[in-house]
């Protein structure tokens, strides 16, 4: 690979070169009379990047990083391809469509399609706790008034109508000092270091019940042919132990079950007109 | 005209004093706007001052999880000794020093004790080359705390304190980088917060967007929704439920009782249901 290769630029370690130009960003519609706003789901992730997801030409969904440290929207290659874009000889490429999952919906965004060492070092990590695959940056961006606020759970973009963000010039060669290598080494050393990209995720196991706190816990219903209803479990009895843990508060039943899958098993201590008896149930799929 | 409007502006003046009087107490809580200089790069940057000193020039990047100040600007405001080096060298010298920030503002606001680290870093260097003196970088430690609106097209940002404390990135990163690797790569089991009354599955060869519902318990929310076994579900909140896994992550942001929208398919037709889920698992 050249040392020419524009290594490109997102967060901290920001930016600088840019070639080639950017097709215009469109919206899907046209613009209705008010200036739309989108809630935008999003996920701090463990390394506290503000992470959404989007699907390009239909494939995905995919997560990006929303970063006012990136000139443009970089997408990592091979998310790329499977959107079946491949990276023209200046490294842009132009999806027929962009969807950010809460409704944005626009048609021909210009992308740069690269693999930023800051990604590809975080990914063999892990450290994210989620795979990243690229990130939004100036042209997408500046497109709308974004709010941000982490004690919500949503962004929300609003359009700015008539607001033609301007183009970014092209700055010429350079890599960044080095850091580059960043990627490469971290990617080396990962596997040697025992880290394996981020962890498999799995869903929590049922048990089919609805629970309500009046001196400890109690269960109000027992959905029929539920891992619960199977196991013996009834309405009126109160939860008083999970695995030998004592309980005394919804909150505490939902933290000891939330390390169970599907057909773990969980011996539970029940008190029933006031006599104490164990059930040990297998937990099911569903939620 | 103007009596028509009077009700309107009466309720304006009414929610105003709500606001005002729940918080009287604390004047720095209205939102704050500070303007921002647009780089010939598209970067934002900003004008800062630090422990009184300055002001100084720092991009301002969403997607950096700390804040950087160079060691020239480190040294100006006292964040370093002035005849301290750099922690590493060449390929190394990426690696900064941690430090707090006793006193931060920028426009008007004011914040006390945001973690930064010294160090000069290459990329901060090549754009100074090319566009001035840059200081550093704000990054996640300061703007987590506000609710924060950026605006291009008027070239501003507003922020309005919230109760958001962000936790340490070098904290986290050491957590992550010295835990036991068999925690570390330990699946992660993804809980919802409250009771659905569903199972949903997507088979191996399903490229379709949503996940099917298989089951549908008796009583239960979903039950209550009106949700049907054989529909799909292709959002929750908003939110894609194009996996099983994805159906879960969603799951992890209602809380018992809160009414949700769900985007289902139902053969050919598409629709929105609200669904409650309750308190249970």
């Amino acid at each position: 690979m050249s040392r020419q290769r524009q290594v490109l630029p997102w967060q901290t370690w920001v930016v600088v070169v840019v070639l080639g130009s950017f097709a215009t960003l469109r919206g899907a519609e046209p613009p209705p009379p008010m200036p739309r706003s989108y809630e935008i789901p999003y996920k701090l992730t463990a390394t506290n990047h503000v992470m959404v997801r989007l699907k390009l030409n239909g494939k995905g969904p995919f997560n990006f990083i929303m970063d006012t440290g990136a000139p443009a929207i970089f997408c990592a290659t091979k998310v790329a391809r499977k959107a079946g874009v491949e990276p023209k000889r200046d490294g842009w490429g132009t999806f027929d469509t962009l969807e950010l999952e809460g409704g944005l919906k626009l048609e021909r965004v210009a992308a740069r399609i690269d693999d930023p060492f800051q990604l590809e070092g975080m990914n063999s990590l892990g450290i994210a706790g989620v795979e990243l695959h690229g990130m939004i940056g100036y042209n997408l961006l500046a497109r709308y008034r974004v709010t941000y606020d982490f004690t919500s759970d949503k962004l929300v973009l609003t359009e700015l109508p008539g607001f033609e963000p301007g183009e970014v010039p092209s700055f010429g060669g350079g890599g960044q000092g080095g850091l580059e290598m960043i990627g490469t080494m971290m990617k080396f050393l990962a596997p040697l270091m025992n880290f394996k990209g981020p962890p498999e995720r799995r869903p929590r196991g049922y048990l089919g019940v609805e629970l309500e706190e009046k001196e400890g816990v109690v269960v109000t219903a027992v959905y029929p042919d539920s891992p619960a209803e199977k196991a013996g479990i009834r309405i009126g009895d109160r939860i008083t132990a999970i695995a030998g843990r004592n309980m005394s508060t919804v909150a505490e039943v939902l933290k000891a079950m939330a390390r169970f899958s599907p057909q773990d098993s969980v011996e539970m201590t029940l008190e029933r007109q006031g006599e104490t008896t164990t059930r040990t149930v297998r937990l099911g799929r569903g939620l | 005209m103007r009596r028509m409007l009077s009700p309107r502006l009466t309720a304006a003046l009414f929610s105003l004093v709500a606001v005002l009087g729940l918080r009287a107490d604390d004047s720095a809580r209205s939102p704050q706007s500070v303007p921002f200089e647009l780089l010939p790069s598209k970067h934002m940057a900003v004008q800062v001052k630090i422990n009184g000193k300055g002001p100084y020039r720092l991009v301002f990047d969403t997607g950096a999880p700390m804040m950087l100040i160079t060691m020239r600007a480190a040294k100006d405001a006292g964040l370093v000794k002035r005849d301290a080096r750099p922690l590493g060298a060449g390929l190394f010298s990426f690696m900064g020093e941690p430090t707090t920030i006793k006193d931060f503002e920028m426009g008007g606001l004011k914040a006390e004790n945001v973690a930064t680290v010294v160090m000069d870093h290459p990329t901060v260097k090549v754009m100074e080359e090319l566009f001035g003196r840059l200081d550093g970088i704000v990054g996640f430690p300061f703007f987590a705390r506000y609710r924060m609106t950026i605006d291009y097209q008027a070239k501003t940002m507003s922020f309005e304190p919230v109760d958001f404390k962000p936790t340490n990135i070098f904290d986290s990163l050491m957590n992550i980088l010295m835990a036991d690797p068999k925690t570390r790569n330990a699946p992660k089991v993804l809980a919802p917060l409250a009771q659905w009354g569903l199972m949903v599955d997507k088979g191996t060869e399903d490229d379709e967007p949503g996940v099917e519902v298989r089951r549908v318990f008796r009583n239960g929310p979903a039950a209550q929704s009106g949700l049907r076994e054989g529909d799909r579900i292709l959002t929750v909140d908003g939110r894609w439920t194009d996996s099983v896994i994805d159906f879960y992550e969603a799951a992890g942001h209602v809380q018992p009782g809160k009414s949700v929208p769900l985007k289902i398919q139902r053969g050919s037709e598409t629709r929105t249901i609200q669904l409650t889920p309750k308190r249970g698992l």
